[in-house]
């Protein structure tokens, strides 16, 4: 697996350099915004991880620009930690987003997470992780092999998070796929509504979510692993 | 053409009779004054702002002389009559004139558009400076002017010039009182920040040091155990960071407040899932309340003040017992609590612990409760909410906040 890693930051590189390579993946660096558009139709990576404060170009623009004519899996490093900087990557492509300082088993974790969503057959019947057990065909919902109710919109709704396990999933994001609208403030207070509901159906401890995670100020997460 | 608009030749007693004449009447008539200099030194020790100062001065002169008056003051590099009696509407020549009058810190006279009725200018000085003029209109030049008249004018212009000083010497010292704060309030912040960065960094720098040292061979739990540590006061120090920006975000007043109704048990378990691994293996008690509604806030921020109580109580209570995080609805607020069983604080200091910079009395390694719980006040005061803290009975501390129910309209 070949990842690019976009970052002016010399040590930044270095240290991803090393805990990259050391789980068996292959580095290509850019310094910049150019860099990597050039880099990307030469090198053919399979995923790219970008800096957003580029010297030369924005992350934000560099994500779009890729997204007009690839799905190469992008996950975002930034020290920015303003929620709308996240929504703004998440909303124009982005397929991650992790805020520096960031750990790298954190790291590894959403490449895996990434990598796997872009190789996987887009239509998986059935979804597990943990003692959950979705199976999208039958329209079945099982936590520990016990059955679990759902009303239609929850079902929307968890449908909607298993399509990208492990992606964080915008509010707007959610609010498109399950109820069409626009209607962000009405809407907003149905999305909770209905999450706090999956979450007691599904979680052993709602406070503690184990599958459905928020991303506070951005969006929902369903984590597999 | 009258005999008294002759400068310098109309020094007959009789005008200067008929005036103090037409005074007395006045003062039979009006109120008794026998020492007009007396009460208006008794009123301007009441006032402190110039505006009040000058009515009470043109008031007081008036009555006692019965002539109009004008206080002139520059303002920048213009100079204009800062307050005037409505039978004294002071035109160009008058402006030139008070300046004159400054410029030569000397009375200066002029006869005006009515026969035999001069505006006089006398300054405003102090020993340092010349803050502005004094005018008046009455008939005549200062030579047929009453000593008594003149020498009452010019006690007038003495207090105008003493007020004047004293407003000014007062604000100076306000402004000086202000920048000493400010001041006192940057050492505070760096000090602070000083304090709050080192303290992780040293438990950084010791780890890494050594973990670099050949020589000492560790064991691999107390390896792990010492990197868990390094790696929890660097996440430490990034919160910090997270404060000081949230911080200068709030005094800007960048800050915006979106609230929608959110999931309590949403807020709890994300504040939770913030801190990772700062609470580790801590036991953290989580009650919430059947009756709790979703309720309008700002998610962020108010994750974000959890996540300080939170951090709060785990820096500060023992490892065993556990941190209690209690969420319930009390006369239509909701309250949300954080208790641990630390040391506690001082009763004394309880009330301080929201102050900017204040440590309560914890302080030492552990450091920074100051930043993060002035973060809280002022997220939640942005939410018209209430924050405070209480000792717990038989020991540690409560840290409890509340939000209205209802969206404020």
């Amino acid at each position: 697996m070949r990842v690019l890693v976009v970052d002016d930051e010399h040590g930044i590189r270095k240290f991803l350099r090393t805990s990259l390579a050391s789980q068996g993946y292959e580095l290509l660096e850019a310094a910049t915004g150019q860099e990597a558009l050039e880099s990307v139709p030469v090198n053919r990576p399979d995923i790219v991880v970008l800096d957003l404060g580029l010297p030369d170009l924005d992350g934000i623009d560099v994500t779009r620009t890729l997204r007009e004519w690839t799905d190469i899996p992008i996950v975002i490093l930034s020290v920015r930690d303003q929620e709308s900087d996240k929504v703004g990557a998440l909303d124009a492509g982005a397929d991650d987003y992790l805020t520096k300082p960031f750990g790298v088993a954190e790291l590894l974790a959403r490449i895996r997470s990434a990598l796997r969503r872009a190789n996987k057959p887009a239509n998986t019947a059935v979804f597990e992780a943990g003692d959950l057990n979705i199976d999208l065909a039958k329209r079945i919902v099982q936590v520990s092999r016990q059955k679990v109710q759902l009303t239609p919109t929850e079902y929307d709704l968890l449908k909607a998070l298993v399509r990208h396990p492990d992606r964080v999933l915008t509010h707007r994001h959610l609010i498109r796929e399950v109820w069409g609208g626009t209607c962000y403030e009405d809407e907003m207070h149905l999305l909770r509504v209905n999450i706090s509901n999956l979450r007691r159906k599904l979680e052993s401890d709602p406070t503690r979510p184990r599958y459905v995670v928020t991303e506070a100020g951005v969006g929902y997460r369903l984590r597999t692993e | 053409m009258n005999n008294a608009s002759r400068v310098g030749l109309a020094t007959g007693a009789g005008v200067a009779g008929a005036v103090l004449i037409a005074r007395s009447r006045m003062e039979s008539r009006g109120q008794p004054s026998p020492d007009p200099i007396y009460d208006l030194t008794r009123t301007l020790t009441r006032c402190d702002v110039i505006p009040d100062i000058l009515a009470a001065i043109e008031r007081s002169f008036t009555s006692a002389t019965g002539f109009p008056c004008a206080i002139f003051i520059p303002e920048g590099d213009r100079l204009s009559a800062r307050h005037h009696s409505p039978r004294f509407d002071p035109d160009d020549n008058d402006i030139v004139n008070a300046g004159l009058s400054m410029k030569s810190g000397r009375p200066v006279a002029q006869l005006t558009g009515t026969p035999d009725l001069y505006s006089h200018f006398i300054p405003l000085t102090t020993s340092r400076d010349t803050l502005g003029s004094f005018g008046f209109r009455a008939r005549g030049t200062r030579r047929r002017i009453p000593r008594r008249m003149w020498a009452l004018a010019e006690s007038f212009a003495n207090q105008t010039s003493l007020a004047l000083l004293r407003v000014t010497l007062e604000g100076k010292a306000r402004h000086a009182g202000i920048l000493a704060e400010a001041h006192r309030l940057q050492k505070a912040l760096l000090n602070s920040i000083a304090h709050n960065v080192r303290t992780p960094l040293a438990s950084i720098i010791g780890v890494l040091s050594t973990l670099q040292q050949e020589e000492i061979s560790l064991s691999h739990p107390i390896r792990q155990d010492l990197i868990d540590t390094a790696r929890q006061e660097a996440e430490r120090l990034n919160r910090l960071l997270g404060n000081l920006l949230d911080l200068s975000r709030l005094e800007a007043g960048v800050l915006r407040i979106r609230k929608d109704p959110c999931d309590v048990q949403d807020l709890i378990g994300a504040a939770l899932e913030q801190l990772g691994s700062a609470v580790g293996h801590r036991r953290v008690e989580v009650k919430i309340a059947p009756d709790v509604p979703f309720v309008p806030m700002d998610f962020v921020l108010i994750v974000q003040v959890l996540v300080n109580l939170l951090d709060n109580a785990l820096k500060y209570s023992p490892v065993g017992p556990s941190i209690t995080v209690e969420a319930r609805v009390l006369s239509g607020v909701l309250e949300i609590s954080v208790s641990d069983s630390g040391n506690g604080i001082a009763e004394d200091d309880l009330p301080h612990v929201f102050e900017r910079f204040n440590r309560g009395g914890r302080g030492g390694a552990t450091g920074g409760i100051g930043l993060g719980l002035s973060i809280c006040r002022g997220l939640i005061d942005a939410h018209h909410g209430t924050i405070r803290a209480e000792r717990r009975y038989p020991c540690g501390t409560v840290f409890a906040f509340t939000l209205p129910i209802q969206l404020e309209r």
